[in-house]
């Protein structure tokens, strides 16, 4: 099936799209209030770059951080719009598997990889984890 | 095993109001609810959120499920018919799905279950919140108009959000593409319409298509 613009449907998919996971460790268990700090600021800085890398539209950017104590998740539609974060966590953790989705319109597909792998690294080594990309096998 | 999908672009909302909903109907209506939920992106967060929530899901990833993938849909219906056998099946399509195609997937189940198979109202979430936004892009506005144009029943979502002209512009746009389709307001956040939109989700009726013959 073909749009008036000429992509077809289902290559939209494979071409607005890409999710990563991150296995996190820090040496001191964060505070609640200091992950859901960094899952905000993860969508946040995620979408600000893609719009500033030539983004027409943020279609939705979101994750979920997954612990043994609890998750915390997150998204934005764009930056103008927040960023909306929910948690369940009831002890400070130091370890969990964080999973990104990033879909954009109208920005190159390797930019939306380069953007989200570079972000989802950087974003929580800056809270004091070690993040290490996962292969679909290695997700929980 | 009647079968529900709540389509809408990206961001509009879709699994909030499908985790709300099915919470709801679980917990107050005793029904025996699973969640098929297809996202962009090979690593699918949505499917995440919901299994954190302690709901019954299945996930379908690397693809669209109204085009390449609609014989996952179907396996997928037909593996819930056979072994959870729910009372109502709820779809969350990628934002950039066609509702019209997801339901041909749907009827495609039905001649490999002997469990009858009712299809529902195709409901379609409309962003009052970023409506300006996603209708001035002409890729998105192409998406959504197919979207609206394939509904039974639009939700405008996220009416919190907005004031009483912003909803009034939104119907008015909804009734410009679609005059037969239901029109509803929703909130998760207020619970605005929640109550009507389960109603629907209930409702006896819709398009018996099982089980299989022979």
């Amino acid at each position: 099936m073909s749009t008036n613009w000429g992509l077809p449907h289902y290559e939209v998919d494979h071409e607005w799209g890409y999710g990563i996971a991150f296995k996190l460790v820090a040496p001191q268990p964060l505070d609640p209030i200091r992950l859901e700090d960094m899952a905000r600021d993860l969508m946040k800085e995620i979408a600000d770059e893609c719009v500033k890398q030539g983004a027409t539209m943020i279609g939705h950017v979101k994750c979920i951080l997954h612990t043994t104590g609890g998750w915390v998740k997150a998204d934005t539609i764009g930056a103008k719009y927040g960023v909306y974060v929910k948690s369940e966590l009831a002890n400070p953790q130091s370890e969990g598997t964080l999973v990104i989705n990033s879909i954009i319109v109208g920005l190159d597909k390797n930019k939306i990889i380069d953007i989200t792998k570079t972000l989802g690294k950087a974003i929580p080594e800056r809270y004091g984890f070690t993040a290490t990309a996962l292969d679909k096998k290695g997700m929980t | 095993m009647k079968v529900v999908q709540i389509a809408g672009f990206l961001g509009s909302g879709k699994t909030s109001i499908l985790l709300e909903a099915s919470s709801k109907i679980s917990q107050i209506y005793k029904k025996r609810v699973a969640l098929v939920v297809n996202e962009i992106g090979d690593v699918p967060v949505d499917a995440k959120v919901i299994e954190v929530a302690g709901m019954k899901v299945k996930e379908i990833a690397g693809g669209c499920i109204c085009c390449e993938l609609g014989p996952s849909l179907a396996a997928s219906l037909v593996d819930l018919a056979d072994y959870f056998k729910p009372d109502l099946v709820l779809i969350e399509p990628t934002g950039v799905a066609i509702p019209d195609q997801v339901k041909v997937a749907i009827a495609m189940s039905t001649r490999d279950t002997d469990a009858e198979i009712e299809i529902g109202p195709v409901i379609v979430l409309y962003d009052a919140f970023r409506v300006d936004e996603l209708l001035e892009n002409e890729t998105v506005n192409n998406f959504i108009m197919r979207q609206v144009l394939n509904a039974d029943v639009v939700a405008i979502s996220k009416v919190d959000l907005v004031d009483e002209e912003r909803i009034r512009y939104c119907e008015r746009m909804i009734r410009g593409i679609n005059t037969r389709a239901l029109i509803i307001r929703l909130s998760v956040v207020r619970g605005d319409g929640m109550d009507e939109l389960i109603r629907i989700l209930l409702e006896p009726g819709g398009t018996p298509i099982g089980g299989r013959v022979g």
